[in-house]
């Protein structure tokens, strides 16, 4: 190679190097600016006591420790957790049986309607779409029960249990995203070469085996996608549950991101609302990690 | 990688639609269309109560049995709600601002970092791309509070770029243009570099038009996931003039106010159509876009 | 390295915020009246007045006829009413805090007595002595206004806020379903048995036919007469502890949990909205302030009249009375004055008389035609004020709206009433200790 050439190319790297500097200048300054810079200082307020007036002051460990003896924080982050775990298996369960019996050879245009209808929900936010459930969840004047009630059910009592009202925020969330799931099933589904199948129906597999043996693994991927998003979606859980219960009766409905929203824009304890932000933080890290360890071990790729 | 992409993208397959169309109706088939035909009356009737309450008089919004038609249109519900105690027009026009605006945003900064990602090379790429990943973590949630500091020293608390600001850059954007790159052959951008055309050019003229289908999935994802925001608007805005339009239907129905279920429904009935108008004439971005990001990284 | 670079940008970031927050302080335009001699601003005086102010539907209407008549005199002055619907109290004096955490505090505060208190705790208002004792016009309003009314908006000698508008609860009826039922009007002295006895005869029908006799409001407010009546309030009389668990409270509100679980004539009011069922003709009665007077009048076709509300112990009612104060920090205090004057004026109250979404403040307006014209029995929305305490309101009313909120939800829940209350005292008792 001529020294010169060697020159000119270096220059062009050169070149190259500082255009990709600049066209990922943006997103990396959004990135510094509004996510990192954030949770630096989001670490540094759990250290403090800050009532977003007069100037935080440090306290070492002490909003940590009182995070130990918060039962309303244990309260808040067992409704989170049964939330995370319902919504993940309802929402991928129904879905994964929606997009199955869609990927029966219907015909084209059964398929392409009814997959439009089951997820036209997840396009609409979860205000609305609370705020009619509220209406047809109510205990003595709702639809919801005066249906049971015609076929001689109990009323439930939907939005006002301690123990009942946890579900229905679940239910409200799995009827919203089954759409959305769904459709990344669709899609996965179709990609799995009929070929396959058929030759594994040949060899006497039966529907179950097929399912388990050939199915799973050829969707391995979306089912890794689905369960991801539920668990961070369902970990975010507010509006549904201000709009239906206003984290009632009592806390049992209270997502954590309501009670840290309380207790930052409400109490004004914002030291002790970071330390709160900070556990949410390493809870969807340590199960993003989990699931990243679990998908190398177990995702098929193609 | 790209072949999902396809999968989202393509919304049907020749060969197995004329495979289909050979077959004849089956019991199993039979069964699977009464077992989504029930599940379906489901996702349509709230809905449809929606509407139909809308229509309704204050006297017979809470009639039981209810009616799933229609059967008297009170077109003043409407009108109430519009003139009602929030000014929804307004809230209705902050959502769209917001939204238009962060999407303009991310169709900007998101494309050129994913054409850079895939196909520019400079060093500390890989690992600038897995910090930008790094943050889909980071929910807006755990960083709410410097959020709100930062956008309070900055005065624009209760003004529309406190979530403007934050929204016109994102690693999914980022991510999801990556991909749309990556099945672009790089030989295409190479020769046009060859032809002398500086960077910025071969972008704007050859590479952008590649993706066509990519930015449009970006923009109908990101308009709508800004559209449907309540969280860090719920925080960020704090009077009735600068609320979106999720935040006015909570406030609507507060204890004070005249929250009437037919009025309620007939604003949620407007909230919901812009939703229902972009569906059908996007739907296909809309699709492409969301199962585009069903990618592994 | 990475790091260190990374971290330079965020300080960088910061920095620049920081820098952002030091420019930008204006000078003000006076304040003579706070101690000394009264000058009134001149008319040609430019500047920038932000109202924190609240209300209910319709209501914006009349504070900004208000803020017109401020302007004709001060045409440079730019008033920003930034005006939000009142969710619960507690949320309203948090959005205060928030507006003054984030540098953009207002000049003129409208308050409620649920938030005196709380205003004077965090020294939010300037005493207004100096500048009434200067003007004839207010003080001919102030004698204009029942002293009971008044007396919330002074401490210690000091008085901190002009009269605005106040509300009271009362019973709100149906008589086509009282008529249906073959059910006289009550008397206005009627008692809680009386109140029950009524309710039981109006629930009717099973299923979706439904009528219940009563629906639940579920506002801190609407359950003060219930508790006052009963010779109980929600916390002690020197406003230093909640008393949530004390046992006349606790009777008070298993009285209205019956009404959901033992005598079942109120629907469970969780989530629901007695205003609208009331409409839709699903409850016989309803307790509400006037706002639901000014609600109802958008219906027409829908006929209603009100009852006082029902005694047990004591003919005690409660009130609410909201009054317009100047923010202590304000740099533009003479200018907020006059504008106060607008917004307190006896125009302003003869608004409210016929607008009525609350009651005026003066006597002028509460026996003017446009009141009367404008509800049945109007002189009941007025003379509650003879026997009716004002909204127990600590300075900790916020954590114990929510608190006393969250207990409520509790007790629909089937929760028994005096651990539900017992619970929630505790809580603001700890909330309040961590406060310190």
């Amino acid at each position: 190679m001529a020294p010169a050439g060697g020159r000119d190319k270096a220059r062009r790297r050169r070149r190259e190097a500082l255009n990709g500097y600049l066209f990922v200048g943006p997103s990396i300054i959004g990135f510094f600016v509004f996510i990192l810079g954030p949770l630096l200082a989001v670490i540094y307020y759990s250290f403090t006591r800050y009532d977003a007036i007069s100037p935080p002051q440090f306290r070492g460990l002490a909003n940590y420790e009182r995070l130990f003896t918060d039962d309303r924080l244990r309260q808040v982050y067992l409704n989170t957790i049964i939330y995370v775990v319902a919504a993940v298996v309802l929402i991928n369960v129904f879905a994964l049986i929606l997009a199955a019996v869609i990927n029966q050879r219907l015909p084209h245009g059964l398929t392409y309607i009814f997959r439009s209808v089951y997820f036209f929900p997840s396009l609409v936010s979860l205000v609305y779409i609370s705020l009619i459930w509220q209406a047809l969840f109510q205990r003595d004047t709702g639809l919801v029960n005066y249906y049971l009630d015609a076929v001689g059910g109990q009323p439930v009592n939907w939005l006002s249990s301690t123990s009942m009202s946890r579900w229905t925020v679940v239910i409200v969330d799995t009827w919203r995203n089954v759409g959305f799931a769904m459709l990344i099933y669709v899609a996965a589904l179709q990609d799995v070469p009929k070929e396959l199948e058929e030759a594994a129906q040949l060899d006497g597999a039966g529907p179950v085996t097929l399912f388990r043996k050939i199915t799973v693994p050829m969707i391995s991927q979306a089912i890794f996608f689905n369960v991801t998003i539920t668990v961070i979606g369902a970990f975010q859980i507010y509006e549904s549950v201000i709009v239906l219960t206003n984290g009632g009766p009592g806390d049992s409905t209270r997502s954590v991101v309501m009670y840290l929203a309380e207790q930052a824009f409400s109490n004004f304890q914002i030291g002790y609302a970071s330390a709160i932000a900070i556990t949410l933080f390493l809870i969807i890290l340590g199960a993003t990690l989990v699931q990243f360890r679990i998908r190398r071990s177990w995702v098929h790729y193609e | 990688m790209s072949n999902a992409i396809a999968v989202g993208a393509r919304t049907t397959r020749p060969a197995s639609r004329q495979r289909r169309a050979r077959r004849r109706v089956r019991p199993a088939a039979i069964v699977s269309v009464a077992i989504l035909t029930i599940g379906a009356l489901g996702m349509i009737a709230p809905f449809v109560y929606m509407v139909v309450t809308a229509l309704k008089t204050a006297q017979h919004a809470y009639d039981l049995p209810p009616d799933w038609y229609p059967t008297e249109f009170n077109w003043n519900n409407f009108s109430a709600a519009i003139n009602g105690p929030l000014p929804l027009l307004r809230n209705m026009f902050n959502s769209f601002f917001i939204a238009t605006l962060t999407t303009l945003g991310m169709l900007i900064t998101a494309p050129m970092a994913g054409y850079a990602f895939a196909h520019l090379k400079f060093p500390g790429r890989n690992s600038l791309f897995v910090l930008l990943l790094a943050s889909l973590m980071v929910p807006v949630q755990v960083t709410v509070i410097p959020l709100f500091l930062i956008m309070r020293s900055l005065h624009l608390i209760n003004t529309p770029w406190s979530l403007i600001l934050p929204g016109i850059t994102g690693a999914l954007g980022v991510f999801l243009m990556r991909q749309f790159f990556l099945t672009v052959p790089k030989e295409l951008f190479e020769s046009a570099t060859v032809d002398g055309a500086n960077a910025w050019t071969t972008y704007r003229l050859v590479a952008l038009p590649l993706v066509r289908n990519g930015l449009s999935a970006l923009g109908v994802v990101t308009f709508l996931a800004s559209w449907n925001a309540y969280f860090a608007p719920s925080i960020f805005l704090n009077s009735q003039d600068a609320a979106t339009l999720p935040l006015a239907l909570v406030l609507m129905r507060g204890p004070f106010s005249t929250g009437q279920l037919n009025v309620m429904m007939a604003a949620t009935t407007m909230a919901v159509i812009p939703a229902l108008i972009a569906y059908l004439v996007a739907q296909r971005w809309i699709i492409a876009g969301l199962t585009a990001s069903a990618v592994k990284g | 390295m990475h790091v260190k670079k990374r971290l330079v940008v965020v300080g960088a970031a910061l920095a620049t915020s920081m820098l952002l927050t030091a420019c930008g302080g204006d000078s003000g335009t006076g304040a003579t009246g706070a101690s000394g001699t009264y000058k009134a601003p001149a008319s040609t005086t430019q500047a920038t007045l932000t109202i924190s102010n609240w209300g209910n539907p319709g209501d914006e209407k009349i504070y900004n006829a208000a803020i017109a008549r401020f302007n004709q005199k001060y045409p440079n002055v730019k008033v920003k009413n930034n005006f939000t619907q009142v969710v619960n109290w507690g949320d309203y004096i948090n959005k205060i805090q928030a507006s003054i955490a984030s540098g953009d505090a207002p000049d003129i505060i409208n308050m409620a007595t649920e938030g005196v208190e709380y205003g004077l705790d965090k020294k939010l208002y300037q005493p207004l002595d100096n500048y009434i004792k200067q003007d004839q016009s207010v003080q001919a309003l102030i004698n204009d206004v029942s002293p009971a009314l008044l007396k919330g908006f002074s401490k210690n000698g000091q008085t901190y806020l002009l009269p605005n508008n106040w509300n009271t609860m009362l019973v709100y009826y149906n008589p086509a379903l009282f008529e249906k039922a073959g059910i006289q009007r009550p008397s206005d002295n009627w008692t809680w048995q009386d109140f029950l006895t009524t309710a039981k005869k109006l629930t009717t029908n099973t299923g979706g036919k439904q009528v219940y006799g009563f629906g639940i409001p579920t506002y801190t407010f609407a359950y003060m007469p219930w508790i006052y009546s009963n010779s109980a309030s929600t916390a002690s009389d020197d406003l230093k502890t909640p008393t949530l668990d004390a046992a006349g409270t606790v009777e008070a509100i298993q009285f209205i949990a019956d009404l959901v679980y033992k005598e079942k004539v109120a629907p469970n009011p969780t989530g629901g909205d007695p205003t609208s069922l009331f409409q839709a003709g699903k409850i016989a009665m309803t307790a509400a302030p006037a706002n639901l007077a000014a609600t109802l009048a958008a219906n027409k076709s829908f006929k209603y009249d009100v009852l006082p509300m029902p005694s047990n112990k004591v003919n005690t009612n409660v009130f609410g009375a909201a009054g317009f104060a100047m923010y202590s920090q304000s740099k533009n205090k003479d200018l907020s004055w006059e504008l106060l004057k607008d917004l307190a004026s006896q125009e302003t109250q003869k608004a409210w008389a016929a607008s009525g979404t609350s009651n005026p403040t003066t006597k002028t307006a509460q026996q003017s035609p446009e009141f009367a014209a404008s509800k049945p029995h109007s002189e009941l929305f007025y003379n509650q004020i003879d026997h009716a305490k004002p909204v127990a309101a600590p300075s900790f009313f916020g954590s114990m709206d929510a608190a006393f909120q969250k207990a409520m939800t509790s007790v629909y829940a089937g929760t028994d009433v005096p651990s539900a209350l017992k619970k929630a005292n505790d809580e603001v008792k700890s909330t309040v200790a961590q406060n310190d």
